[in-house]
């Protein structure tokens, strides 16, 4: 029987397919085979939010019912600024709905006048550098590539792509204002820990793409919420810094393409991920979740006090183990890099994949 | 429990799910010796979400699991349930499930104000998991595009449209509706939302024009029909059918469970509701009910003829708890730590939980900050559920209703090391009032026998006589303000044990040791300024047993009653009260 463990991608070179989609149906620029760039648009379709509505039944003068018979344009039309969207003649002259935007009439709805604009388009780009591979019906593309993939436990809900740059020398570097020199800007920055607000706007103003960390404040997170700048934290809240395997992987990446989706579902069970694209051999197989707890296992320790920590099971126990603060629970001995074999619950460990 | 449960000639055995958002728990129910007991219960990470999404493949680990506890084979080599029993004493001849793994419904509110028909809307809602995302009303300051956006951008599973008396205006009501009708023509390219109109009734044909292109319109009574009168069973009829078809029926790997199921597969806190509400009917008297979960909070209230529950999806130990600081302050959360810890360290811990939703505490401070994190969801569900239903208001914030037994429920309060912890926590966050006991649902069985009870009464009573539950004890909390270091009452215990006359003091709690299962004879007579549920200064003789807390608990600290401001007071107080409750 198959055994089930939370789990963490970290993989150096694997197959990795994601779908693209925009939040409404729209229309799909590329078409499938197709090499895509990151920053390439794939799918667009107008704004939801912006259109203009005019009372029209209000302003003829007529019953909200009977708008039709003084409809000029029909739906779906384009109409340009300043178009006669409906009018009604009257003794002394004509009353005129006009339309105040270039864009599509829309809809009528209980004797007002919706239209669309057409200059507001929004754009979905690809993300990452790789090949369309399939339409998500009218709404995005799947798009293949290959490269390194990490998943990550938390990200402020935006996306980025950029050049990486490591700019820690430890899992646990906290980032300084020092680590601002040189160029940053259009770079994604790796950092192991991230608790100052102040240097979160900082890299707002410098133009960073984006933000790498191991962990980052409460604080800090929940600023991130409210700005364009993606921040990904690899770990957890708090400032225990970056898992080794995640930072070791970040340094062999130094200076390679990196993206950034940010944009996840965390209550569908989605995770924000970091992807690297890089050619691989033919064959490659996508990540599959390993489904197993045994000796030799990698795993990442979740809870206070070796949080952040990767060492190997060392052995796993069979019956209930009672901890420090009184609580029985399932558990296992993992053995830390250091030698040191700490006794870790279950539920506080993330399988390494 | 006392009812004599009779014996049976002929019984099946039961096999039942619970599919929570972190945890899958399954549970063997059979006879043992004439009667029903609880034979094996495994629990196993949920897999209805990614990676797995499946939620299937979690019910079959844990049920492998229980193979392996009891020898006992109930899964084919395919990974199908053996239904029923076989010959050779495989499989089970029952299967049933509960759930609150599925997402939230997604709701947008509609309606004219919201200190009526709005306020009545969500009553109405807290029957399911569900998440406001958007809420239109004539005070909506937002043009009508960004009305029409804010339909979009919500892309609700319900619209929600309450609103009129019948007969009222009906103008101001369908002008809130026309920024509907755009929003939901737009996102017919991608979605078609399910719409229930509870409003006014003249208005239905109307909206029913004005929507029913672009939506699926169902009508419900009007949930205000008058300012003064509130009928909400007819909309919480449809909202639940609305929830379990597209948020159960939809889970990935449900439908393996339901052709296994003998019966349909309920909400988890539905089922909870029913358990609630049998243990009131069996006692005949109140019960309440809460369920700390890691994606909701639910509160059930139980009379013997009827119950009702109040599911807050935006509270709860995992995913939700995140947005715990946007109700309250952190200062909020961590006055209920007794030892020194920052605000930023607590709202790091608050975050870091929301993340790892599974994760245990292995320090003292983890568990104090968990501990209080949980007083802080509880408390707040109760409060909001107290003003929703008009609980009595006591110090200007709604009390919990008199009751007789509290039922609990919910890992962090399941996995506290030690009884008078749990007990501190139910008391400091729902801060009841009168002669109740406490039981807890250590082993989280109580919706699983909440799905049985309808079904199998008589598997669901011999079950609980076997002692399921972890009797916390009893605890008499009594209302009214005095002067701190007064009496507030005389009490008298006469057990094995002991035997005890003295004083309570107001402001202060305190345990009287009563043996686990033992009794004692208790009299309590408050001063004319407390009430014990008899009115003020009436007092009452009663035989009390003890529970896991090893004795009858007074809680004499008032209701509502305030933590010191001074930090190093209250963090003295709080260490005392835990060590008084030996947690």
């Amino acid at each position: 029987m198959k055994e089930f463990y939370r789990s963490t991608v970290i993989q150096t070179q694997t197959k990795i397919r994601r779908a693209r989609v925009l939040p409404k149906g729209g229309e799909i620029v590329v078409r499938v085979g197709q090499e895509v760039s990151p920053i390439q648009v794939v799918a667009r379709t107008t704004m939801a939010s912006d259109f203009a509505i005019m009372s029209a039944a209000e302003k003829l003068g007529v019953a909200p019912e009977a708008i039709g018979e003084y409809l000029r344009v029909e739906k779906g039309a384009s109409v340009e600024a300043g178009a006669v969207l409906a009018s009604r003649k009257r003794l002394l002259g004509e009353r005129q709905v006009l339309s105040p935007v270039d864009g599509i009439f829309f809809d009528v709805v209980n004797g007002r006048i919706a239209v669309q604009p057409t200059s507001d388009w929004l754009e979905l780009r690809a993300l990452v550098a790789g090949r369309v591979v399939s339409y998500v019906g009218n709404q995005g593309v799947t798009i293949e590539t290959s490269g390194s993939l990490i998943q990550a436990a938390w990200g402020s809900g935006h996306e980025g792509v950029g050049r990486l740059k490591v700019v820690a020398t430890t899992p646990d570097t906290l980032l300084t204002p020092d680590h601002f020199n040189g160029d940053v800007t259009g770079q994604v920055l790796a950092v192991g820990c991230l608790n100052n607000v102040e240097l979160f706007h900082r890299a707002e103003d410098l133009g960073v793409r984006g933000l790498i960390v191991g962990s980052a404040s409460a604080e800090v997170c929940r600023v991130s919420l409210d700005s364009p700048l993606p921040l990904l934290v690899t770990d957890g809240v708090g400032s225990d810094g970056m898992a080794p395997p995640i930072f070791e992987l970040l340094h062999q990446s130094d200076g390679r393409s990196v993206s950034l989706f940010g944009d996840y579902k965390a209550e569908a069970g989605q995770r924000p991920e970091i992807i690297l694209p890089q050619a691989a051999a033919l064959g490659l197989d996508a990540a599959t979740v390993k489904k197993v707890m045994a000796p030799g296992q990698l795993v990442r320790i979740l809870s206070a006090g070796h949080a952040g920590k990767v060492g190997k099971i060392k052995h796993i126990y069979n019956r209930l183990q009672s901890t420090p603060i009184g609580l029985k629970t399932p558990g296992v001995d993992v053995e830390l890099p250091n030698g040191e074999v700490v006794f870790v619950p279950t539920a506080n460990l993330d399988v390494i994949v | 429990m006392t009812t004599e449960a009779p014996q049976v000639e002929t019984y099946e055995s039961f096999l039942v799910a619970d599919c929570g958002s972190t945890h899958t728990t399954v549970v063997l129910f059979d006879m043992v010796a004439g009667a029903y007991r609880l034979i094996a219960r495994a629990a196993v990470p949920t897999t209805a979400h990614g990676p797995w999404f499946d939620v299937a493949q979690g019910v079959q680990q844990a049920i492998s699991r229980i193979s392996e506890i009891t020898g006992r084979k109930l899964l084919s080599e395919q990974g199908r349930l053996i239904r029923p029993v076989r010959a050779d004493g495989s499989g089970v001849d029952h299967f049933a499930a509960v759930a609150s793994a599925a997402q939230p419904l997604d709701v947008l509110l509609v309606g004219l104000f919201d200190q009526v028909s709005i306020t009545s809307a969500r009553k109405a809602l807290r029957a399911i998991y569900h998440h406001e995302k958007d809420r239109l009303t004539l005070s909506d300051q937002r043009p009508p595009h960004e009305q029409v956006g804010a339909v979009v951008q919500s892309q609700p599973d319900l619209i929600l449209i309450t609103g009129g008396t019948e007969g009222g205006a009906e103008d101001r009501l369908l002008q809130v509706v026309e920024s509907v009708g755009l929003g939901v023509s737009v996102m017919s390219d991608s979605k078609v939302p399910e719409v229930i109109f509870a409003g006014n009734f003249r208005l239905r044909e109307r909206v029913q024009a004005m929507l029913g292109e672009y939506a699926n319109v169902q009508m419900a009574d009007n949930v205000r029909p008058t300012l003064e009168t509130e009928q909400l069973d007819d909309a919480v009829r449809l909202i639940t059918a609305l929830y379990e078809d597209l948020k159960i029926n939809n889970l990935s790997g449900v439908q393996e469970l339901r052709d296994w199921s003998s019966y349909p597969i309920l909400p988890t806190a539905h089922a909870f509701k029913g358990i609630c509400h049998y243990f009131a009917a069996l006692q005949k008297q109140t019960v309440l009910g809460v369920d700390l979960g890691s994606n909701s909070v639910s509160l059930a209230l139980a009379e013997p003829e009827q119950a009702q529950v109040s599911i807050h999806s935006e509270l709860g130990m995992g995913l939700p708890v995140s947005q715990l600081l946007n109700k309250v302050s952190v200062d909020e959360v961590r006055q209920w730590v007794p030892m020194e810890v920052s605000a930023a360290e607590t709202a790091d811990f608050i975050f870091n939980k929301s993340l790892h939703p599974f994760t245990v505490p292995t320090t003292e401070k983890m568990m104090q900050l968990e501990q209080a994190v949980a007083r802080t969801a509880m408390r707040c569900a109760a409060l909001q559920t107290g003003h929703e239903l008009r609980w009595p208001i006591l110090g200007e914030q709604p009390t919990p209703p008199p009751f007789g037994l509290l039922l609990a429920r919910g890992s962090t309060l399941a996995n506290a090391p030690r009884p008078g912890q749990i007990m501190l926590m139910l008391l400091d966050a729902l801060q009841p009032t009168g002669i109740f006991s406490i039981a807890l649902d250590r082993y989280g069985v109580l919706p699983a026998l909440g799905a049985l009870a309808a079904h199998q009464p008589l598997a669901v009573i011999q079950t609980l006589e076997a002692g399921v539950l972890s009797d916390l004890g009893w605890v008499i909390a009594p209302t009214g303000k005095g002067q701190l270091g007064k009496k507030a009452m005389d009490i008298s215990i006469e057990s094995e044990r002991i035997s005890f006359e003295g004083e309570i003091e107001f402001g202060k709690i305190e345990i009287f040791p009563i043996a686990p299962g033992k009794s004692a004879k208790v009299t309590v007579k408050p001063t004319s300024r407390f009430d014990i549920g008899f009115g003020p200064g009436q007092g009452k003789k009663m035989t009390l047993t003890g529970g896991l807390v090893g004795g009858l608990v007074i809680d004499a600290r008032g209701r509502p009653f305030t933590l010191p401001r001074d930090v190093a007071d209250r963090r003295s107080l709080m260490r005392k009260w835990l060590w008084d409750m030996g947690g």
